[in-house]
């Protein structure tokens, strides 16, 4: 696992694409907070990071695929995968060093952001008038967000043929587990208190209780078996392809 | 260290890409695996690498069940794939030491430093895999499978793509290795069969066709042909006559070129009766039988 680890960690920093999700990630997202008029932060009475909290998810759904899209479907293609399923390592290895190494990435990309929350920090009137609680749940949210949509884009590539339709499978995977479920619950079909039961099948619904600040121990073992779900259905895609 | 295939039947849908294969492959040898394309070569050589699943049969290396011990097994097999696929990004010594953790080879620098110069690497060891020639390529490609000092290699098509110089300079490193370990290598040139290989496994249509043993291949099928250079005219009615001699043929006044079933006893027998004829024989040389024919003959069913 430590191999795969560290030579996609390598690959990233070394080929653009790492470089180039960071990039769009943190431009985006201070484009948004900075100088758009609409939700710039400068212009606010209110000293918040709800903008970028209410963004990231978002620009997550198209970067997160981006990264994860190459993981399986390349070394497919190129045969690579071929080689390393015949050494010694259980495909569980395999594909746990993938999505650890597509994690940190988007973790590293998140690193930088702390700077807004410094910014906001210095904005306040008094200084330091900000609600730090509710933004440290938020990056747990976000970072726990970023660790299921990663496993969503791994499984994407393990299904997909090729590069491209991983991305796309991916993106809308992770379209469907955020935003899908909460628009699914407005349905006239859906009837009595089995609306918030499939809302709670979204990442959305988790994700806004932890942005609030309170960590509850359910919605950290949602995302957790999110992932572990991907996962499994990761190895087994891999394993059903040797057949 | 043996390798024994038995009764594999591999389908791809509803097509049986094997059909029952069964052979054997000995240590210190190298065992040819020969057929036309679409035969099961490739499929053979990814279900004893382990990574493809067969329906049915078995494979053991030494008695270990292959199928049932996967990730041992593994650990006893070096597997080169028929493209050779590599980490373009990587440089040498860097991509070797990455491929070998999970064997977990002990002091895996020394081994990587080794295995380097083993396979002639030592002046590009600082290039990008990328920025490698193809034989060079395949030499990392080799390299990898040795890692973990695997008792069995299974190459498939190695020297396909390769240019003459290269072709050579892979095939020696193949005929070193195979002194100590167990190589099967699968192969559509014929003249690569008789230069490299002991023993050669011809397989059609997912099925064992022929074992043959390499030395005795051109014997076995029908006569022997030797070509005869004489000082002087020689007339053929003379040699017509020799009960060692099956077929004859003019080629130029001065050569001729026999057929005979005993190649020894028809050598005797012609130089004897050019010293009798007082005819002195300049050359002889046995023309070896066309690998090709045999290869069409095996397969063609």
């Amino acid at each position: 696992m430590k191999s795969i680890f560290e030579r996609e960690i390598k690959h990233f920093f070394e080929s653009t694409i790492g470089m180039m999700v960071v990039g769009v990630f943190l431009l985006t997202t201070s484009l948004f907070l900075f100088v758009f008029p609409d939700t710039s932060i400068l212009t606010s009475p209110y000293v918040s990071l709800d903008v970028f909290f209410d963004l990231a998810p978002s620009l997550f759904i198209f970067l997160i695929p981006a990264i994860t899209m190459r993981s399986i479907a390349e070394e497919r293609q190129d045969g690579t995968l071929e080689v390393l399923l015949t050494q010694p390592i259980r495909p569980r290895d395999l594909i746990l060093g993938k999505l650890l190494a597509c994690w940190t990435l988007v973790v590293i990309a998140l690193a930088p952001t702390v700077a807004y929350y410094i910014t906001l920090y210095q904005l306040g009137d008094p200084v330091g008038n900000i609600d730090s609680g509710a933004i440290l749940g938020s990056y747990m949210g976000l970072i726990l967000l970023a660790g299921a949509y990663s496993a969503i884009g791994v499984f994407a590539s393990a299904i997909a043929d090729n590069q491209i339709g991983a991305f796309i499978v991916g993106a809308f995977l992770a379209f469907l587990f955020f935003y899908g479920f909460f628009y699914f619950s407005l349905l006239p079909i859906v009837v009595g208190r089995l609306d918030e039961f499939i809302q709670m099948l979204g990442m959305d619904y988790h994700y806004r209780s932890i942005s609030r600040g309170v960590v509850d121990f359910r919605d950290i073992l949602y995302f957790f078996s999110t992932m572990l779900f991907f996962v499994f259905a990761t190895i087994l895609t891999v394993e059903k392809r040797k057949q | 260290m043996s390798v024994v295939v038995k009764d594999l039947v591999k389908y791809y849908g509803d097509n049986k890409a094997l059909n029952g294969l069964c052979f054997e492959a000995e240590k210190g040898s190298i065992t040819g695996f020969l057929g036309p394309n679409g035969a099961g070569k490739t499929t053979t050589m990814k279900i004893i690498s382990g990574y493809l699943i067969a329906d049915q049969g078995a494979v053991t290396i030494n008695g270990l069940n292959l199928f049932e011990e996967p990730i041992q097994g593994r650990r006893k097999i070096g597997y080169l794939p028929e493209n050779n696929p590599l980490y373009p990004a990587l440089y040498v010594p860097e991509y070797l030491r990455s491929m070998g953790k999970p064997y977990k080879v002990t002091q895996l620098e020394k081994r990587v430093k080794f295995l380097i110069e083993r396979v002639g690497l030592a002046e590009h060891q600082h290039k990008k895999i990328g920025a490698l020639s193809k034989g060079l390529k395949q030499r990392v490609g080799l390299a990898r499978t040795l890692l973990h000092d695997p008792e069995i290699l299974i190459l498939d098509e190695p020297t396909t793509g390769l240019d003459p110089n290269q072709l050579v300079e892979i095939r020696n490193l193949i005929v070193e290795l195979g002194q100590e370990k167990t190589i099967i290598l699968s192969t559509h040139i014929m003249q690569e069969i008789q230069a490299i290989c002991q023993k050669a496994v011809v397989i059609s249509q997912g099925k064992l066709v022929a074992n043959l043993n390499v030395n005795e291949l051109h014997t076995q099928n029908s006569l022997t042909h030797i070509e005869f250079e004489f000082a002087n005219p020689i007339h053929l009615k003379i040699l017509k006559n020799l009960p060692e001699i099956d077929d004859i043929q003019e080629i130029s006044k001065t050569v001729v070129k026999v057929g005979a079933t005993d190649e020894r006893k028809a050598k005797i027998a012609v130089f004897n009766a050019a010293f009798q004829l007082n005819n002195p024989l300049l050359n002889i040389q046995t023309i070896q039988t066309n690998m090709e024919k045999v290869f069409q003959e095996l397969t063609q069913k």
